[in-house]
Order: structure tokens, then C-alpha cells, then sequence
């Protein structure tokens, strides 16, 4: 009961922290999983990908009620970054683990020197995956949806959606190899690439994770990587935390928040890669 | 460096009203609190049962027996139950959307919506092949 009930909290804990600072639990997850409670790297993957579905689902039920995902846009894109996971889930199985903890290392060293460089701006420039969806859809600064007219970012951009769609297929590989929701690569796609408001090029990107994370989950759960006995607590705090952390969003000082994060990112991205090199176990 | 969002007031619902969009919000809550609620009863009766995690290794997924563990209620395969919602939830989304494209006539979305599902048809096929 105890290991269950620290798994329940370690997955509060993720969901919260990943919620307040727009990114996603998967971030958190697979290092908590692995660094934390010993599990293996590919079972961390696996079960923070069944987490991120969860609390992006959360969150794009509340981003599509009010207006602030494009759903049509997401669902083009998702076609790509479905293809990229389920070509992640194959290769996921063919790589040595040590492969992987190195491209966690350095997936986590980016999005730690992002968050650094972007100062003030730092929670909207975060490319986020799962969780914070409350908090994020109340924001009243908020870009709405444009109607399907001519502003419609699919028939504006039409010759840029090639590079687009090339961008999400390596945001779904590295969903699947990672557990990651992949935002950290969809969000620059839809808003530097197609023009997308920032703020629906996030709610868009969370409303993707969902098909994304189970077209490479699917792989994980049938292979027998997943113990369903760690998924459970898991799946279930990290939800509550994101949910939480969404309603107390206001309320945390995020400067300091994302200076501590920083610093646990630069420690989460120093073991993994020590893991890679084969230093420690 | 990403500039910040420009202001905007929020909107009160989907672009145009948009049924689809709408149908499917409303699949997404309905289906994460149904994930959530089995996980946790799932969760719970695992740990009624004695079971530790990570100490006690748990079951795989034995899909051809679920519904059979269901009627005896075996704790793992409500878990099960519900891991198995998280990965359909998507799906489900999808068939969702594609309904409403087609009643719209909107073929581009249509086939969109065919590609991705023929996608995860591959993904559970490949699984099933390999594993």
C-alpha cells in the first residue's frame, strides 16, 4: 500500500509541476519512473504515455468546449505524428536503453535552456504537452479558433503544410521513444511554420497527444511493456495533479517554480546522460 | 524566440458552433472521467487483493480472457479495463469525428480522419504480429 501510495503522490507531483509550467507529466514521469523507483526505461515510456493521454484528454475536452483548439488543423497534422509514433514504438524496441536515456538527456537539456531563454515569456514559450488545461483555456489572453474561412491557417499556409507535417511526424518519433507529448516540436510547427496563434497552436497541440501517444502505447501494452500494477497509481495521480495544478495556476509564483525546474531538468538531464555513458546503472 | 500570444478575449465555444468539434469535446470529458473512475477502482482492488506494485510483477494484458476476468471481477482486469479505455479514448475520438465529416460532406477531413484511424489499425496489427 505504501509503494502504491508514493507512486500516487510521485504521480501528483508530475502531473502538478508539468501542469504549472505548460508541460507535459512525460517529462517528469520517465525520470521519476526510472531514476526514482528503478523501472525500466522502456516501461517509463509506456506508462507516462498512457499518463499524457489522460490528462491531454482532460484538456482537450476543455480546449474544444471553448473554442481554443483547432480541431480540424490537429486532426491533419496528427495523421503525421501518428505515422512518426508508430514508427517510434518499432524502433523503440530495436534501440539499446542507454540509446534512449541519451535522447532524454538531451531532449530535457533543450527544454531546460528554452526555459532559461525565454525569460518572462518563459510559460507561453515552453512548448507544452500534456496537462494545464484548465489554466490555459481560462488564460484571457486566449487567441480563439479562426472560423473556416480565409483565415483558416490549412488553407492560408496550404504550401507550407509539407514541412508541417514533416515536423509532426518527428514530434510523434519522439513521443513514442521519449513518453513525451511531443509539444516541444508541434507547437514551433503550427505557430512558426503555419502562422498559428500561439495559444491555439498549444490547445491544438494537446488535443494531437491523444492519438499520438496511443498509436505507439498500443505497441508498448501488447509487447507486455507495461505493468499495469505501476500504470495504475500512476495514471491516476498524475491526472489529479494536473487538474489541481490547474486550478491553483494563479496562485504559484511561477518564476521561482520554473527556476527550480530548470534546476531539476539540469539534474534529470546530468543522470540521464550519465545513464547513456554507462556510469551508473 | 516564440513571440508572446497576441490579446484576444476568449470565446465562448467552437468556431461556428461546430458540431464536431463540440460532439468530440464532450467524447473527451465523458471518456477521461470514465478512464480515471475504472483505473482507480481497478487501482483500489488490486491493492485490496494484496498485491504490491513493483514488488509483485503485474499481469500482461491477456485480451483473449478479459471478459471473462470482467464477469469474475478480477481486480487486474478492471485495471486492465481501464488502460485499455486510455488507448481507445483517441480512437473513439477520431471515429467520432470522421461520423461528423461525413454527415458535413467535408471529404478532405473524411479521408484524413480514414488515414489516421487506418494508422492505428497498423499500429494494433503490428503489435498483435510482434509481439
Amino acid at each position: 500500500m505504501l509503494i502504491a501510495a508514493t507512486l500516487l503522490v510521485a504521480g501528483v507531483g508530475a502531473g502538478a509541476f508539468g501542469a504549472l509550467l505548460g508541460l507535459g507529466g512525460g517529462i517528469l514521469l520517465v525520470p521519476v519512473l526510472t531514476l526514482g523507483f528503478g523501472v525500466d526505461f522502456r516501461e517509463a515510456v509506456a506508462v507516462s504515455l498512457l499518463a499524457v493521454i489522460t490528462t491531454s484528454s482532460a484538456g482537450a475536452a476543455v480546449y474544444l468546449r471553448r473554442g481554443l483548439a483547432d480541431l480540424r488543423l490537429g486532426m491533419t497534422l496528427e495523421l503525421a505524428t501518428a505515422v512518426g509514433a508508430l514508427l517510434g514504438g518499432l524502433i523503440a524496441f530495436a534501440l539499446d536503453q542507454r540509446v534512449l536515456a541519451g535522447a532524454f538527456a538531451l531532449m530535457v537539456a533543450y527544454v531546460a535552456i528554452s526555459m532559461l531563454r525565454a525569460g518572462r515569456h518563459a510559460e507561453r514559450a515552453a512548448a507544452p504537452d500534456a496537462g494545464a488545461p484548465v489554466a490555459g483555456a481560462a488564460d484571457p489572453g486566449a487567441a480563439a479558433v479562426p472560423a473556416r474561412t480565409a483565415d483558416d491557417p490549412l488553407e492560408r499556409h496550404m504550401r507550407r503544410l509539407p514541412l508541417a507535417l514533416a515536423l509532426s511526424l518527428v514530434a510523434g518519433v519522439q513521443s513514442a521513444l521519449l513518453g513525451v507529448g511531443g509539444g516541444t516540436i508541434k507547437v514551433p510547427a503550427m505557430h512558426l511554420v503555419l502562422r498559428v496563434p500561439l495559444r491555439v497552436a498549444t490547445a491544438t497541440s494537446n488535443v494531437m497527444i491523444g492519438v499520438t501517444a496511443s498509436a505507439s502505447a498500443v505497441l508498448y501494452v501488447l509487447r507486455g511493456a507495461v505493468d499495469p500494477y505501476v500504470a495504475g497509481p500512476i495514471l491516476v495521480g498524475v491526472f489529479l495533479g494536473a487538474t489541481a495544478a490547474s486550478r491553483l495556476s494563479e496562485r504559484v509564483p511561477l518564476r521561482v517554480l520554473r527556476l527550480l525546474f530548470v534546476v531539476v531538468l539540469a539534474w534529470v538531464a546530468l543522470q540521464m546522460a550519465l545513464r547513456a555513458l554507462g556510469l551508473v546503472t | 524566440m516564440i513571440p508572446p500570444a497576441s490579446p484576444a478575449p476568449a470565446p465562448p465555444g467552437p468556431p461556428d458552433g461546430d458540431p464536431v468539434t463540440a460532439r468530440v469535446g464532450h467524447l473527451l470529458g465523458v471518456g477521461t472521467l470514465a478512464i480515471v473512475l475504472t483505473v482507480s477502482a481497478g487501482t483500489m482492488l488490486v491493492l485490496i487483493g494484496g498485491r504490491t506494485p513493483l514488488h509483485d510483477p503485474g499481469p500482461r494484458l491477456d485480451i483473449a480472457r478479459l471478459v471473462e476476468d470482467l464477469v469474475g471481477l478480477r481486480p487486474e482486469a478492471v485495471l486492465w479495463l481501464g488502460l485499455l479505455l486510455t488507448i481507445l479514448l483517441p480512437v473513439a475520438r477520431v471515429l467520432v469525428a470522421l461520423l461528423g465529416f461525413v454527415r458535413q460532406g467535408d471529404q478532405r477531413m473524411s479521408t484524413i480522419s480514414v488515414g489516421t484511424l487506418a494508422v492505428l489499425g497498423i499500429s494494433v496489427g503490428l503489435a498483435l504480429l510482434t509481439r
